[in-house]
């Protein structure tokens, strides 16, 4: 059973290297038998579970301060790495036709497989530091997997745009633990949220953190420029796993933020269900608009794991990567056959293939919460849930109605028939759609329908197996659920059009952007230049300032040395020469001289005898 | 010799003495001042025979004058003007040596004024040629033989160094010929 | 009359010409000359000893005797010099005569 968990993680990292060191031709193939063999022991895991069946398998990291990192069997666990697993298989079929006409699919496919064991990793974590050692890795890899594209001059900064938003976010996280640790002595799952000011930094932390993974407002900017990557790293990524961790986290943290953090976690939820929604409607490329959907669709979700509780938001969260990951595997395929995703460039593409857009409107029609597909009976809860709180219920309520209108809207232009354009696309085309890959990436697709169709059973079963009350319902929720999704399609084929400020407001990612700019970008720099500043006028200054009195003090003991000491040496041998030059002519060789003196010496003498005699 | 016959003699022949003395150097004449040197030591002499040294009056006298007369022969050998009658001024700085001269003179005389000299002890008798005699013979051989040896060897040094060519006996060179037969 | 102060006296005087002619004269004649003035007054204070203060004192008459052959051997050799230094520098002169300057 350990043994199993870790292959969960292993197997994924054994197919990374497997197909990037595949040859060309086989690298999709390869990538695929990989993550199929990737998928056996999650699923596997999953049957135990349901059979009662727990486990946990840790190494000690730290063992006198109580850190390990290990991975652990237990029904969310169990439910999350069978999601991913599987999710994660169709995509990666997907993604072998995807990318059949790209040279480089080696690398793509290598690092999606990578996503793959990290983000298994993740879900199996056993204790935050573990869940945290794989959140980042996962942020790692989803940089790397939307920087994909060299011709692509969004993709570097979308990239780092989206690791820079999440990496910072993570700051909450890290301070998290930090104070649980500091609080509690330990950070296995199940601790308690300590007292005081470091309870209150371990809610917020963990709160912040899951808003940055799952673009929730403010922090939601990213997902849009994340847009720029790959479709299937889109599906996979950023609508059914990576963006879900967010809400795993706050599902698995369900007892330790119980209180105010989960309120905040259902306020941000409600209101960026609505904000997403709104900034869905206003976008004109179809891959924007599925990621304003999903970030409705996650604050949805944490209005589910607030209100309802981790089985409510886990049953949405699988139904939503269902759904979404459809959604995206289709636009894939318009990709193709398009080489564009801007609206005006996909007109009538749904007419041209049939296929494709079967997928795309299943998908659709369970987002927007049509039943009986799947997302209609997960959202059903989570509306009933809010129904305790009236504001978050309003919020509920309009964001089911935006669903409704931002996925007709893209419907409508993909079914339009537009005469002029269908002249020119047979112009330009010649005929049949492109046929690369083409088989692979509906397999997968249609594969994702059945599942937006069959999973809405899942919810009673799930919540048993997560060992929760059965999941809420209530006829008024319901009822008014049911009613907002048709104002919403009946608004949208109405024509009706949104205050020209609102639409641009959505434009503008609800000036998000503008906001970030203002709280983070503008203070960090300021900061930086007044430090720069510091630096170089006082710091720098004053070394220079030092050097400049050492080199002064050194240039006027040079000119004491030079001008006293010197001077007064120099002049003292100058004296002594002088007096030797002096005394030089007293020797003149003319030995008269030297009588003479002998005759005044001998003067002097006598004159002394005689005065001493005397006296 | 009586005091006051002592002083008849001394003064005159001291004052004589000091001024030939004193004119040997004033005069340009070799000649003459090679003269007026025999003069002066000569008078000394006398002077000596004036303060009861006959013996040594008589030598002094005899002495000077085969030395002056040698002398007389080297200034007229060496000197480019010895008749002195082209009036050369052959001395040098001479304020300066004068009053040195007169300094030490000066001096010399002070010491002899104020010294204490003992009284005459006995006698008033100078030493006569017998007890000069006894006394080379008898104390003062010693100093006497050295003096002997003094004279040999000026006598040789004297003509080693006057001799031509010098010590080992080298001609000289051309040039010192013409040097000497000038 | 006469008391030995004047008789050292008169030699000190002698002495001093003497020294004057050793100081003030250019030719190594004259200078020997002046040492021979010098020596003279030397003699006359002994005279004057033997005559004033100790008469039995014939080691003084010696003395003189020594010097007396003092001034002939130093002339001698003076002489002899001077012919040598002539012969070699063609001069006599004592300013010439100046190798032994610092």
């Amino acid at each position: 059973m350990a043994a199993l968990l870790w292959l969960s993680v292993a197997l994924p990292l054994l197919a990374t290297l497997a197909a990037r060191a595949a040859p060309l031709r086989a690298a999709g193939g390869v990538a695929v038998a990989g993550a199929a063999a990737a998928a056996v022991a999650p699923l596997v895991l999953l049957v135990a579970a349901a059979g009662g069946e727990r486990e946990r398998s840790a190494f000690e990291w730290l063992p006198a301060g109580g850190l390990e990192v290990g991975l652990r069997l237990d029904p969310l666990s169990a439910v999350m790495a069978a999601t991913v697993a599987t999710v994660g298989l169709v995509v990666l079929v997907h993604a072998s036709g995807y990318f059949a006409a790209d040279p480089r699919r080696r690398a793509a496919l290598a690092w999606l497989l990578a996503f793959l064991a990290a983000m298994q990793g993740l879900v199996l974590a056993d204790g935050y530091l573990a869940l945290l050692v794989f959140w980042e890795l996962v942020g790692a890899a989803s940089a790397r997997l939307i920087a994909h594209s060299r011709d692509d001059p969004a993709a570097a900064p979308g990239a780092v745009r989206a690791f820079l938003t999440t990496r910072g976010a993570d700051l909450g996280f890290y301070v998290a633990l930090l104070a649980l640790y500091a609080g509690a002595g330990t950070l296995a799952f199940g601790a308690e949220r300590p007292d005081g000011a470091l309870g209150a930094v371990v809610g917020g932390g963990l709160v912040l953190a899951a808003i940055g993974k799952s673009a929730q407002a403010p922090l939601q900017t990213w997902l849009a420029g994340a847009m720029a990557g790959p479709t299937p790293v889109s599906a996979l990524l950023h609508s059914a796993t990576m963006v879900a961790a967010g809400v795993y986290l706050l599902a698995r943290s369900h007892e330790l933020l119980a209180g105010w953090p989960l309120e905040l976690a259902g306020w941000v939820g409600a209101l960026t269900a609505v904000g997403g929604a709104a900034i869905a409607l206003a976008q004109g490329e179809l891959k924007r608009v599925l990621a304003g959907s999903t970030t409705s669709q996650l604050g949805l979700m944490f209005v589910g794991v607030a209100a309802g509780g981790p089985a409510v938001a886990v049953f949405h969260l699988v139904a939503h990567a269902a759904g979404k990951a459809g959604l995206f595997l289709a636009t894939g395929v318009f990709q193709r056959n398009r080489a564009t995703t801007e609206l005006d460039g996909l007109r009538g593409a749904g007419r041209d293939d049939r296929a494709a857009f079967a997928g795309f409107a299943v998908g659709a029609l369970s987002i927007a919460a049509v039943p009986p597909l799947a997302a209609f009976w997960s959202k059903d809860h989570i509306a009933a849930a809010a129904e305790s709180e009236p504001a978050w219920f309003v919020l509920v309520l309009l964001a089911a109605s935006g669903s409704a209108a931002y996925l007709l809207r893209p419907a409508l232009v993909l079914l339009a028939r537009d005469r002029a354009h269908d002249a020119r696309e047979r112009r330009q085309l010649g005929g049949p759609l492109p046929r690369r890959g083409r088989g692979a990436m509906l397999a997968a697709l249609a594969v994702l329908a059945v599942a937006s169709l069959e999973l809405g059973a899942v919810g009673a079963p799930l919540a048993r197996f997560l060992g929760e009350a059965p999941l809420p319902t209530s006829t008024l929720s319901l009822a008014l659920s049911l009613l907002a999704l048709v104002a919403g399609a009946a608004a949208v084929l109405a024509g009706a059009r949104a205050p020209a400020a609102l639409i641009r407001a959505a434009r503008r990612q609800l000036y998000a952007r503008e906001l970030q700019r203002a709280l983070a970008e503008r203070p960090v720099l300021a900061a930086a230049a007044a430090g720069e500043l510091l630096e170089t006028r006082r710091i720098d200054a004053a070394v220079d300032g030092v050097g400049r009195r050492a080199l002064e003090l050194a240039r006027s003991q040079d000119w004491i040395e030079r001008r006293g000491i010197d001077a007064a040496v120099d002049g003292l041998a100058a004296l002594v020469g002088r007096g030797g030059e002096h005394s030089r002519a007293a020797q003149s060789g003319r030995l008269y001289e030297y009588l003479r003196d002998a005759a005044l010496g001998t003067a002097a003498i006598a004159l002394i005898v005689t005065l001493t005699a005397l006296t | 010799m009586s005091d006051l016959g002592t002083a008849l003699a001394f003064y005159p022949l001291a004052a004589l003495m000091l001024v030939t003395g004193l004119y040997v150097f004033i005069t340009s004449s070799m000649a003459r001042a090679g003269l007026l040197l025999l003069a002066a030591l000569g008078v000394e002499g006398l002077i000596f025979l004036a303060l009861a040294s006959e013996f040594l009056g008589f030598l002094q006298l005899l002495m000077m004058s085969g030395e002056m007369v040698i002398m007389v022969f080297f200034m007229v050998m060496f000197m480019s003007d010895p008749g002195g009658l082209m009036g050369m001024d052959m001395t040098h700085e001479k304020r300066r040596s004068a009053g040195v001269a007169i300094a030490l003179a000066a001096g010399l005389a002070l010491v002899a004024v104020l010294t204490d000299w003992p009284a005459r002890v006995a006698g008033d008798d100078a030493p006569d040629v017998r007890a000069i005699g006894f006394e080379v013979m008898g104390r003062s051989m010693v100093s006497f033989l050295f003096a002997a040896m003094t004279i040999l060897f000026a006598m040789v040094g004297g003509v080693m160094l006057a001799k031509q060519g010098g010590r080992f006996g080298i001609a000289a060179p051309a040039g010192e010929e013409r040097g000497e037969g000038d | 009359m006469v008391s030995l102060e004047v008789v050292l006296g008169v030699a000190a005087a002698l002495f001093g010409i003497g020294l004057y002619g050793v100081l003030g004269q250019t030719n190594a004649i004259m200078v020997i000359m002046g040492v021979e003035l010098m020596l003279g007054a030397a003699m006359l204070n002994v005279i004057g000893f033997l005559r004033y203060a100790w008469p039995d004192g014939s080691s003084g008459g010696f003395f003189v005797l020594v010097l007396m052959t003092l001034m002939a051997v130093e002339a001698a050799v003076g002489f002899a010099l001077v012919i040598s230094v002539f012969r070699h520098r063609r001069t006599a002169e004592v300013d010439d005569l100046t190798d032994l300057s610092g």
